[in-house]
C-alpha cells in the first residue's frame, strides 16, 4: 500500500469522524467546554472567597487543568472519539463493504488510529488553550507557569489521552459495539480505575493501573486527588505501553477474524 | 481445504465442493458452481437456502468450512486482495453511515480501493440515477435509493465482476424494470460478469442467461434458463383432424398424452427432443392436418417449485 493510499483512507476515517455530529460535540465540550467551565468556576469561587479558595489560574490552577484533560474529562473525549472509530463501521454495517473490497483488514483498523488521534487532540488544544489563556488571565498575584511546564504539561495531556483514545479503539473494534465499549470505558475511568487506585490494601499491584503511571509523571504533581504510586519509570513506560498495546491487539485479532 | 488446481481465466466464478458449517447445522454443502465470464447468472433458492452465505464465503466476509473458491481464475483467500479488486458486491440490504451524504459514502469505499477509484464516484452516482441526490444524507434517503447507491458503491471497483445479493429488494415495479436494464447493460453493453441471488423467479427468468437452484444448502440444478425450464421434457399444444392418428405418428416421442378442449396435449421426448417444426412435417407427412401447434415450455417458477418441492418430499 502507497503512502498516497494510506493518506487517503486515513482522510476518510477523518470524514466520518467530524461528520458524525454528536460525538465530535461532545468531544469539544468535554475537551475544551468543560475546561471552560471549570476556570470560570473556579476564578467565581475564587472571587468570592479567597482566602479558601486560591487562583483559578497560575502554574497551581494551570496543573489543575492538566489534570482534569488527563485523568478525567480529556480521556472521556479520547474514549468517544477512540470508540466511534473503533466500532463505527460495525455498528453502521459497512464493514463487511469494506472487507469486500479486498483491503486488509489490518490495514483497514490501522486507517482509524490516526484519525481518530488527530480528531481527539483537536478537541484537546482546545480545552489545552483555555487552560494556558486561563492559567495566565487569572493568577491573581501567583506565579504564572513558564514554558517548560507549558510543553510538558501538553505533551502530558497529549500522551495520556492518546493512550486511552488507542485502548478505545481497540475495545471498540474488539466489541463492535459503541454502548458496550463506551459504558465499559466510562465505569472504568470514572469508577473502578480511581476506586483501585484509592485502594492502599491492593499495595504495589495499583502499578499496572493506567492512571497510576500517568500521575507518576504528572509535570506538576498536585498535593491532592490521584494518589501518587511509587514506580520506576521503567514500570511506568511499560504499564503505558501494554495497556493500549494489548488491547489494540485484541481490537486486531477481532477485526481480523470476525465475520464481516 | 485447498483444492491445487490450474487457474482458469475463462471463469468468473468456480467453487468445487464449497461447504460452509455452523455449528451442527451445514448452511452450504458440497457446492460446484462455474460462472462464465460476461454472462448474467442466477442464483435461486428461497429465504434461508443458503445464497447469502455462499456469497459471504466468495467475498471472503465468512470463512468456508470445505472446499474451494476461485474469482476471476484467482484462489480465494489466497489471492483475495488482487481478485477482489476487480469484484463489486452488494451483500444483503446495502448499509451506509447515514450521517454522511450519499457521496461522501462512496468517498469512503473509494478511498479503501485504490486512488483510481475516486474519479468513479460520479459517473456511478449518475449510472444509478441518484446524481442529483448524491449530496443528500444517506438517512434520508428510501430503501430503493439505498439499493442504487450499493450497486453505485460495488461500480467504484470497475467490476469484472458484480456479484449482487437480493438486488432488487425494495425497488419498486418501475424501479425493477429500470434494474433489470441496467444489470444486463453490464454484461451486453460492458462485458461485466454479474452473479445475482434472488428468490423473486420471475426477476431471474427475465434477466439472467443461466441460474442454479439452491435448496437447503445444495445446488440442485443449473444450467441455462431455457435448460432449466425445459429440463424435464416440453409440452406442445396441437390441434388437428385426427388425434388418434397424430398419436400414432408421434410414437416413440411422446411421454404424456392427453385431449381436453379439442386438442392433443403432448409431452415430448427423446435425446435430442423433437422440436415443434420436426413434430409438424411428422404430422403433415402422416396426413394429419395440423391447424394449431405451440411449445408449452414451463416456466422457471413452475420448474422451481417443482424441484424444491421434490426435495422437501424427499427429506
Amino acid at each position: 500500500m502507497t503512502l498516497a493510499l494510506a493518506t487517503r483512507m486515513v482522510s476518510s476515517e477523518i470524514l466520518k469522524l467530524r461528520k458524525k455530529r454528536s460525538t465530535m460535540l461532545w468531544g469539544l465540550f468535554l475537551g475544551g467546554g468543560a475546561m471552560f467551565i471549570y476556570y470560570a468556576y473556579a476564578a467565581l469561587d475564587h472571587a468570592s472567597d479567597p482566602a479558601h479558595h486560591g487562583p483559578a489560574g497560575g502554574a497551581l490552577g494551570f496543573a489543575r487543568g492538566l489534570q482534569g484533560l488527563a485523568i478525567l474529562i480529556g480521556p472521556l473525549a479520547a474514549a468517544m472519539i477512540g470508540t466511534e472509530s473503533g466500532a463505527g463501521d460495525i455498528a453502521a454495517g459497512v464493514f463487511r463493504d469494506l472487507v469486500a473490497t479486498g483491503r486488509s483488514r489490518i490495514a483497514l483498523l490501522l486507517a482509524r488510529i490516526p484519525a481518530a488521534l488527530l480528531l481527539t487532540f483537536a478537541c484537546l488544544a482546545v480545552g489545552l488553550a483555555v487552560a494556558v489563556v486561563a492559567s495566565f488571565a487569572l493568577p491573581d498575584g501567583s506565579a504564572t507557569p513558564h514554558l517548560g511546564l507549558i510543553a510538558s504539561g501538553v505533551g502530558w495531556v497529549l500522551l495520556a489521552d492518546a493512550i486511552v483514545c488507542v485502548i478505545a479503539l481497540g475495545l471498540g473494534s474488539l466489541a463492535g459495539s459503541r454502548a458496550i465499549t463506551l459504558t465499559a470505558l466510562i465505569g472504568w475511568e470514572l469508577v473502578l480505575s480511581p476506586q483501585l487506585l484509592q485502594s492502599a490494601s491492593l499495595g504495589s499491584a495499583r502499578q499496572v493501573l493506567l492512571d497510576g503511571a500517568l500521575v507518576r509523571i504528572e509535570p506538576h504533581p498536585l498535593p491532592s486527588g490521584t494518589p501518587h504510586l511509587s514506580m520506576s519509570i521503567a514500570l511506568v513506560v511499560g504499564v503505558m505501553t501494554l495497556w493500549p498495546l494489548v488491547i489494540g491487539a485484541l481490537g486486531a485479532w477481532r477485526t481480523v477474524t470476525r465475520d464481516a | 481445504m485447498t483444492i491445487d488446481r490450474a487457474e482458469n481465466p475463462a471463469l468468473a466464478i468456480e467453487t468445487v465442493g464449497l461447504s460452509k458449517r455452523f455449528g451442527n447445522r451445514l448452511a452450504v454443502d458440497a457446492v460446484n458452481l462455474t460462472v462464465q465470464r460476461g454472462v448474467v447468472y442466477g442464483l435461486l433458492g428461497h429465504n434461508g437456502a443458503g445464497k447469502t452465505t455462499l456469497i459471504r464465503m466468495l467475498l471472503g466476509l465468512t470463512p468456508r468450512s470445505a472446499g474451494a473458491i476461485h474469482l476471476l481464475g484467482l484462489p480465494i483467500p489466497k489471492r483475495r486482495g488482487v481478485a477482489l479488486a476487480r469484484v463489486g458486491a452488494l451483500v444483503e440490504e446495502p448499509k451506509f453511515h447515514p450521517h454522511l451524504t450519499g457521496r461522501e459514502n462512496l468517498r469512503i469505499v473509494a478511498d479503501v480501493r485504490g486512488l483510481e477509484a475516486r474519479p468513479r464516484i460520479g459517473p456511478a452516482l449518475e449510472r444509478v440515477g441518484l446524481g442529483n441526490r448524491a449530496d443528500d444524507r444517506v438517512k434520508h434517503y428510501s430503501m430503493g435509493m439505498r439499493q442504487r447507491l450499493g450497486v453505485a458503491r460495488a461500480l467504484l471497483a470497475d467490476p469484472e465482476l458484480l456479484i449482487l445479493d437480493e438486488p432488487s429488494n425494495g425497488l419498486d415495479p418501475a424501479g425493477i424494470v429500470e434494474f433489470r436494464q441496467l444489470i444486463r447493460s453490464f454484461a451486453d453493453e460492458e462485458g461485466r460478469t454479474v452473479f445475482l441471488s434472488s428468490h423473486q423467479l420471475s426477476e431471474v427468468e427475465k434477466v439472467c442467461d443461466g441460474a442454479a437452484i439452491l435448496d437447503r444448502g445444495r445446488v440442485l440444478e443449473h444450467g441455462t434458463i431455457d435448460e432449466l425450464a425445459g429440463a424435464r421434457g416440453r409440452e406442445l399444444t396441437i390441434g388437428c383432424d385426427d388425434p388418434a392418428a397424430a398419436m400414432a405418428a408421434l410414437d416413440g416421442h411422446v411421454a404424456r398424452a392427453r385431449r381436453s378442449n379439442g386438442v392433443l396435449r403432448v409431452t415430448l421426448e427423446g435425446d435430442p427432443r423433437p422440436s415443434a417444426a420436426a413434430v409438424n412435417s411428422r404430422l403433415v407427412e402422416a396426413g394429419v392436418n395440423v391447424w394449431h401447434l405451440q411449445l408449452e415450455r414451463p416456466t422457471l417458477e413452475q420448474r422451481f417449485l417443482q424441484i424444491t418441492s421434490t426435495v422437501g418430499a424427499a427429506t
